[in-house]
């Protein structure tokens, strides 16, 4: 199923982590394509893995404890396991653009708000001069929307609002025109109004270059309304992968149907909301089988569940997949 | 209240011990009659505010009838050059080996570290000892020794603070834009440390000043004919009974400026949030 247009091809990638009580396996196998022009979102929650995954991706796992341990990340057909670190780090910032969840903390509060973009662009271009920089900064930060560039040049971040400080990582982030950005929960720190804003600047800007976009988050309804296609993310595996209408329309895996029905809808009065019953498995003890079947309504005790891991399979339509041995009963189910 | 009035009393009496010694080292030369070499074994040993050969000597003259004002200058501008120059040179190894051990971690940081502890296991003034004997003596010596063996207190806050920048989003976020490592060091965690390592440079100065004094006294600091306090002291010794000001003169300039210095570097760390006892396990 390799995908001749995908810019971002990741196949069977799993890390490991060395806890003090043996190793254990945070992502499972994660397997996706990324096409041009496309946003392509992964949803999960708090501990799904999704975030090390792409941290996984950029060559960034935290700490000497976690490591790949099979897998293969082709970025625009190079096998970026095999790159040096010293190419890896053009990768990075060039054609591989990352927008960090919190802004309050991604800018260093003693450098001035122009100079640290500016920073990102002489990485990349170290022949260029001060002035052709700080042009390229005021471009860069009037194309992000920012008023008055000239003045916010010499600020430093504590006199940005979260939502300036988003706008100008944002800048950061597309200061080389890199043709995949890595969105990890851009707007999870910023109220909701700014959260409409940036997510609107974040489509113009991909209007104008081109670049396809990862955006890891666990806001269903961001992912709905920007995303092209989907990636659900539960226990360190992909659960179900599809197009954003075929996965909200008709999904196919339970732990789908279960944050689907989760949500608050406007036009039915509830006294709670829905919640999967149980807890999310923690790294160290995943379950056998499925790592969703203690929590499944729908396997509800059957044995292939507790005994064989789901592949990821085409479930009803041809590029819908879901991983679960029961993914046919899903939909009378639900 | 008197957590505010505290420092700026002791700031105020610091500035104006500095502004003593610095009129002292810059205005002095300037007078008519600045002579630190020039001797005239017959009007040895003078008492302060004495006349001899039509000259006003206001603070005496030594046992060769040397202007105790000009080379009490003189000596002081030695003084402030080595240590400023020897604080400058610890501030950048030990900035330096500081940001690697913390941003590094790892080997790297167990090598540093176990440097430092070596470094302090041995007693400043005996390492100094003993290497100023086998190298010899001279200013640029002196300096380099100096800054040489005492770049352990910048190395430890630095590293101490390196370790909590390293793990700021800022620099994952500049990590991500292709960052390099060094690159990371000078432009995130150097402007971020580099306030704290002035504090501790303040700090380290006063004791600098003390302990080139002590190694001028013993003989292997600022060599003749050049004058430095600690020297002028132990010269003023032998003639201890005949004028004691050949000792109390340049003991007051050591005290002028080390503790000018100390209540300055006080009132700085009050003022700002670091934690200096890092830096002070390291006294000898």
């Amino acid at each position: 199923m390799t995908d001749q247009s995908a810019i971002l091809s990741v196949r069977d990638l799993t890390v490991d982590v060395e806890l003090p009580e043996g190793p254990a396996r945070i992502v499972d196998g994660v397997s996706f394509d990324v096409r041009a022009n496309e946003v392509f979102g992964i949803v999960g929650e708090s501990g799904s893995g999704k975030s090390i995954a792409m941290l996984a991706i950029m060559g960034l796992l935290p700490g000497s404890n976690m490591r790949i341990a099979r897998g293969q990340v082709l970025f625009r057909g190079r096998d970026l396991a095999v790159l040096t670190a010293q190419e890896m780090r053009r990768l990075r910032g060039g054609e591989l653009g990352m927008i960090f969840q919190d802004p309050m903390t991604s800018l260093n509060p003693v450098l001035r708000v122009g100079r640290q973009i500016g920073e990102t662009v002489r990485i990349h271009h170290p022949d260029l001069s001060k002035h052709g920089v700080e042009a390229r900064v005021l471009e860069l930060l009037d194309l992000v929307g920012i008023p008055n560039p000239r003045r916010r040049y010499r600020q430093y971040p504590h006199e940005f609002s979260g939502g300036m400080r988003q706008r100008a990582m944002i800048a950061m982030a597309i200061a080389n025109d890199p043709v995949l950005l890595i969105a990890d929960e851009p707007t999870t720190a910023l109220d909701v109004t700014i959260q409409v804003q940036i997510m609107e600047l974040l489509a113009a800007v991909r209007a104008r270059t081109g670049a396809s976009m990862v955006l890891i988050t666990h806001d269903l309804g961001l992912v709905a309304e920007t995303a092209d296609r989907i990636a659900v993310m539960y226990g360190g595996r992909i659960m179900e992968a599809a197009s954003a209408q075929a996965l909200f329309g008709a999904p196919r895996h339970p732990y789908t149907v279960g944050l689907l029905r989760s949500l608050p809808e406007l036009h039915r009065s509830t006294e709670s909301l829905y919640s999967i019953p149980g807890q999310p498995p923690s790294v160290r003890d995943r379950p056998s089988g499925c790592v969703f079947h203690p929590r499944c309504g729908l396997s509800n005790g059957r044995a292939p569940c507790e005994e064989r891991v789901p592949e990821l399979a085409t479930a009803g339509a041809s590029h819908h997949l879901a991983a679960c041995h029961y993914s046919d009963e899903t939909p009378q189910w639900r | 209240m008197r957590r505010r009035s505290w420092p700026s009393f002791s700031k105020a009496f610091a500035i104006f011990l500095l502004v003593a010694v610095a009129l002292l080292i810059v205005a002095a030369p300037l007078l008519p009659g600045y002579d630190p070499y020039g001797q005239n074994l017959g009007i040895g040993t003078l008492a302060p505010f004495e006349s001899a050969d039509g000259r006003f000597y206001l603070l005496g003259t030594d046992n060769l009838g040397r202007d105790l004002l000009s080379r009490t200058s003189l000596a002081g501008r030695v003084s402030v050059l080595v240590s400023f120059s020897a604080v400058l040179v610890s501030l950048v190894i030990g900035v330096a080996l500081g940001l690697v051990a913390g941003y590094f971690r790892g080997w790297t940081e167990n090598i540093v570290m176990g440097l430092a502890d070596l470094q302090l296991s041995i007693p400043r003034v005996l390492l100094l000892i003993a290497v100023t004997a086998l190298l010899g003596s001279s200013v640029v010596n002196l300096t380099l020794l100096l800054g040489l063996t005492s770049w352990v207190a910048y190395g430890r806050v630095a590293r101490a603070m390196a370790l909590s920048l390293r793990e700021r989003e800022f620099v994952l976020a500049a990590i991500t834009q292709g960052a390099s490592p060094v690159w990371n060091m000078r432009k995130h965690l150097l402007p971020n440390v580099l306030p704290q390592m002035l504090i501790v440079g303040s700090f380290e100065l006063g004791q600098i000043i003390v302990l080139e004094a002590s190694l001028s006294y013993l003989g292997l600091g600022i060599q003749p004919p050049l004058p430095s306090w600690g020297r002028m002291v132990s010269d003023g010794q032998t003639y201890l009974e005949i004028n004691p000001w050949l000792i109390v003169i340049p003991g007051i300039a050591i005290f002028m400026l080390v503790a000018g210095v100390q209540f300055l570097s006080q009132s700085f760390t009050s003022e700002s949030e670091i934690d200096l006892d890092l830096a002070r396990k390291r006294r000898t």
